[in-house]
């Protein structure tokens, strides 16, 4: 169920593919460049591998995947967003990470119907700031624990 | 696990591997080493509850390894027991000149390694 | 005898070791006495000469190769006499001690192999030219355990007299451990004589002051007090031992001239002192994680200067790396927690099942001071809670069937735990109705699981409880005496690297026993490249590495097999196993000979193997619990993540249909609790 979030404040702002979406910035731990990952045999498909982050063995989300988002122009340097799932760590990968926003009540929105529904379900509301949309991603939708983890 | 450690030393791979297998099982905490050396090296920074140590190794002999265990270091005082064949009577004297603590004549069963580790730590 | 108290398993690679070591030596040995036979008077050659021969003749005594003992045991007696300076030198020796060599070497290849025995008499009679008489006969090469005569039947009192003298103390011996073994002996009472302690002032802190006497009672013979003191006796104590007779009235010390309180009653195996202190787990952890980052650290470095280092440093490294493998060590051990606490906790779910099914039942606890690791013990309760309630609710016959059965009404639960070759055994034992087999195997052919015409030997056949899909059936609870969760249970047991077996008599009970090892966090295991990755292969499913050459190789329909010993066991692609989509199935050139839990072995095809080494294993993170063949994770010395293999799940994958099946379709099965 899609619900307005009803917290003001600090978000997170990345790119795929020409579309903004933000994460909480208290749910993330961390960014850095991708790096090149080990597959995982049997993975979900949009897991693309496993990372070493400091003695952590991370899997890595393929976001644009995961989304559905068709690559228009591939990024030149993907971005891994760190960010904190349950008990444990995860990784995002994202084009392009942009800035940090603070935003307040006033400036979420409900989502917009539209036709094709693809990414709804990964996404808690939006944020209208200046003309520009930016997509609220709710982790637990793209990091579900049933349908992602094998057991 | 228990919290008692064991040292032994002895240069055949078999043995070493006997007597781990055997402590292991009543759960000692074995350190290895394959000669006199090579267990001073390890002693010099740890204090195992009881060494257990062969008489015939290279480098430097179980009866050298005693004497210099027993001359000032962290482990004078530790219980050092040597495995000894039933020929070796004398080397048994010496040994226990040196500064040996008790013994354990080959070929041994694991009971008798632990009987003679238990007659010797606390 | 040692051979006697290890199982052949065990007992086959340290033989193993023994054989190869064997080779060394007898090499060495050839090639010493060639070089003293050239006039090399090394001393050092010479005992290394005579180690090489006394080091087999030890390991031939433990395995009981008594021809190979026996004539190591003559050699050795001659190489000892040359050594000591008692027998010279000479042209003719060296040839009788090369032929003596060849003869050992003849020896050590009939104990390995068998086949016939070597003649070795004219050799022998060489040897014993040399010999001088050693007081008569030959010393034993066998160990005769003289200290255990045959046991008298009935109790005798024995009164002991003991008082250590200084020079007691300067072996590191003690009497407090000599105090305790005579405990375990009988019953012990001992009184301390401490008249001769002066003041404080006159003390001196290298004389002995203390006797003690004691009253044994036990149904053991002297020789087996005497053998308390076996280190002792002689000029480090004063000692007596004597039987004696009790008087009912006066008791033991009645004609005692000593008037002192008994002080000391050892317990048998009870630890005397045990100097704890409280420590916050959250400490212990956090410690062991930096130790462990200083593994991986430690590792890094190694990968990045390990070849570079200038020759002053390495002795330094080498011994920086022993000491943070010992801190691990260390570490461990304070870690090791009791199993208490889960052994308690199970006492309560028995009463409480008692009162809920209204069954009683007896709860036995065996080795609940065993120790492991944390990590393996917080994830216990769940399988054994599994267990227990399945004993009680199905396993245990109601009091009137027990009654007609002859058995105790009251039903038997026995929770017992050991260690046993580095892993905890746990048994989870009842004396109920054991496993209806038949019903077992008609429940398994109406669930398609076997063949209606399929042969299962008995172990088989309790085997299927575990298998998934077995207890979905609803009528299994009374079918099978096991509710529902045996799959279940065996899930949890192998996510802990453990594996889980039944044993069971119809109408007499069943047991089942878990083994686990003994931490979740550190591993042994060997590093290996397939494809593109690194994966590492547990050491202990680590049977044998080999070549393989395509003559070795034999196809069986559109698979391959490859002779092992007497069997064709399956050969596979590593990385084609683990489901890597995209690589072509051609095998790599080294075989990897694994075992599962079960012994089922199969050899998967690697390219390299770059080597073995403990490693610290990381859990996959995101609750990405990787099935099929993988467990887990660890990280290289260069960073890269390798992936642990799951030797239990890669055999399953060999399965016809199991590689096809996906891993949606499984997971959407019974969802695991623990």
């Amino acid at each position: 169920m899609l619900t307005q979030p009803d917290v003001t404040g600090e978000f997170l702002v990345f790119r795929i593919q020409d579309q903004e979406f933000c994460l909480e910035v208290s749910s993330v731990r961390e960014i850095r460049s991708a790096t090149k990952t080990v597959p995982l045999p049997n993975a979900p498909k949009d897991v693309k591998g496993l990372i070493n982050l400091r003695g952590v063995v991370l899997p890595i989300l393929d976001v644009t995947s995961r989304l559905g988002l068709t690559i228009v122009s591939p990024p030149v340097n993907p971005v891994i967003i760190v960010v904190e799932f349950g008990p444990s760590l995860v990784g995002l990968e994202v084009d392009v990470v942009d800035d940090i926003i603070s935003v307040s009540e006033a400036q979420m929105q409900e989502i917009p119907i539209v036709p094709t529904g693809g990414i709804q379900e990964f996404v808690r509301g939006i944020i209208n700031i200046s003309g520009r949309l930016i997509c609220v991603l709710a982790i637990d939708r793209i990091f579900p624990a049933r349908e992602m983890a094998v057991e | 696990m228990q919290c008692k450690t064991i040292l032994a030393v002895d240069d055949s791979a078999t043995m070493r591997d006997m007597i781990f297998r055997s402590l292991s099982d009543f759960g000692y905490q074995v350190v290895l080493a394959a000669d006199g050396v090579d267990a001073l090296d390890k002693l010099r920074v740890s204090t195992p509850s009881v060494i257990i140590t062969d008489i015939n190794m290279p480098r430097m002999d179980g009866i050298a390894f005693i004497s210099e265990v027993r001359r000032n270091g962290p482990n004078r005082n530790t219980p050092i027991l040597v495995l000894t064949t039933e020929t070796d009577l004398r080397w048994k004297e010496q040994a226990k000149d040196a500064g040996a603590t008790g013994w354990i004549t080959k070929p041994f069963n694991p009971e008798r390694v632990t009987e003679a580790v238990r007659k010797v730590t606390m | 005898m040692f051979g006697q108290s290890l199982p052949p398993e065990v007992l086959g690679p340290i033989k193993e070791v023994f054989f190869q070591e064997c080779e060394e030596l007898l090499s060495a040995l050839e090639t010493g006495l060639e070089s003293l036979k050239q006039g090399s008077a090394d001393p050092e050659t010479v005992n290394m000469v005579f180690r090489a021969v006394h080091s087999i003749k030890g390991g031939a005594a433990n395995f009981e190769f008594l021809p190979l003992a026996q004539f190591s045991h003559v050699f050795e007696a001659v190489l000892s006499d040359f050594r000591s300076g008692s027998l010279a030198a000479c042209p003719a020796l060296f040839e009788d001690l090369l032929c003596a060599a060849d003869a050992l070497r003849e020896l050590v290849a009939e104990a390995k192999g068998g086949g016939t025995p070597p003649n070795t008499e004219s050799v022998l009679a060489a040897l014993a030219a040399y010999a001088h008489p050693k007081d008569g006969a030959a010393s034993p090469i066998v160990d005769h355990d003289t200290a255990f005569h045959a046991q008298k039947p009935q109790e005798r009192a024995w009164r002991i007299e003991f008082r250590a003298e200084p020079s007691l103390y300067r072996n590191a011996n003690d009497p407090v451990p000599l105090f305790r073994e005579l405990g375990r002996l009988g019953d012990l009472h001992v009184e301390l004589d401490d008249r001769a302690l002066p003041g404080l002032p006159e003390l001196r802190p290298d004389n002995t002051y203390l006797s003690w006497s004691c009253i044994l009672r036990t149904p053991l013979s002297e020789q087996n007090i005497w053998n308390v003191f076996e280190f002792v006796v002689g000029e480090d104590c004063r000692l007596d031992i004597l039987p004696c007779t009790i008087d009912p009235v006066k008791g033991p010390f009645a004609d005692s001239p000593r008037t002192g309180e008994a002080v000391f009653t050892p317990r048998p195996g009870h630890p005397q002192q045990n100097r704890v202190i409280r420590v916050d787990l959250d400490r212990v952890d956090r410690l062991f994680n930096l130790v462990e980052e200083l593994l991986v650290q430690q590792t890094t470095f190694n990968h990045i200067a390990g070849d570079n280092l200038i020759p002053d440093a390495l002795p330094v490294y080498a011994e920086f790396r022993r000491l943070s493998h010992e801190i691990q060590e260390g570490l461990l051990a304070i870690r090791s927690q009791s199993l208490k606490p889960v052994f308690q906790r199970m006492g309560g779910l028995v009463r409480q099942l008692e009162r809920t099914t209204g069954k009683a039942v007896k709860f036995t606890t065996i080795g609940g001071e065993s120790e492991i690791d944390r990590s393996v013990l917080e994830r216990l309760a769940e399988p054994l809670t599994h267990l227990i309630r399945n004993a009680i609710d199905h396993g245990l016959e109601p009091a009137h069937e027990r009654e007609r059965a002859g058995k105790p009404l009251a039903g038997s639960i026995t929770l017992s735990a050991y260690h046993r070759f580095g892993r905890i055994v746990i048994e989870v034992a009842d004396d109920g109705r054991g496993i209806d087999r038949d019903r077992i195997v008609a429940t398994a052919i109406s669930h398609g699981l076997v063949g209606a015409n399929e042969y299962l030997s008995e172990q088989e056949i309790d085997a299927l409880i575990f298998r998934p899909g077995f207890s979905t059936a609803s009528d299994v609870s009374e079918i099978s005496g096991r509710g529902v969760g045996m799959d279940v249970v065996n899930k949890c047991v192998r996510a802990l690297g453990g594996r889980i077996s039944v044993s069971s008599r119809k109408g007499v009970g069943t047991t089942f026993l878990l083994s686990l090892p003994l931490t979740l966090t550190l591993l042994e295991g060997m590093t290996v490249k397939a494809g593109d990755g690194y994966f590492i292969v547990p050491i202990a499913s680590l049977r044998e590495t080999i070549q393989l050459g395509s003559q070795d190789v034999k196809l069986f329909g559109s698979d391959k097999v490859i002779r092992y010993g007497d069997d064709f066991i399956p050969l596979v692609s590593l990385a084609a196993v683990l489901g890597y989509r995209g690589v072509g199935d051609t095998p790599g050139p080294i075989g990897m000979v694994i075992e599962d839990d079960l012994g089922e072995r199969v050899v998967v095809a690697v390219d390299d193997i770059l080597g073995q080494q403990q490693i610290v294993v990381k859990e996959i993170q995101g609750g990405m619990r990787a099935d099929h063949g993988v467990s887990a994770a660890t990280i290289l010395g260069d960073g890269q993540v390798a992936l642990i293999v799951d030797i239990n799940g890669i055999v399953e994958r060999l399965k016809p249909g199991a590689m096809r099946a996906t891993n949606r379709s499984e997971a959407e099965g019974k969802r695991a609790i623990c």
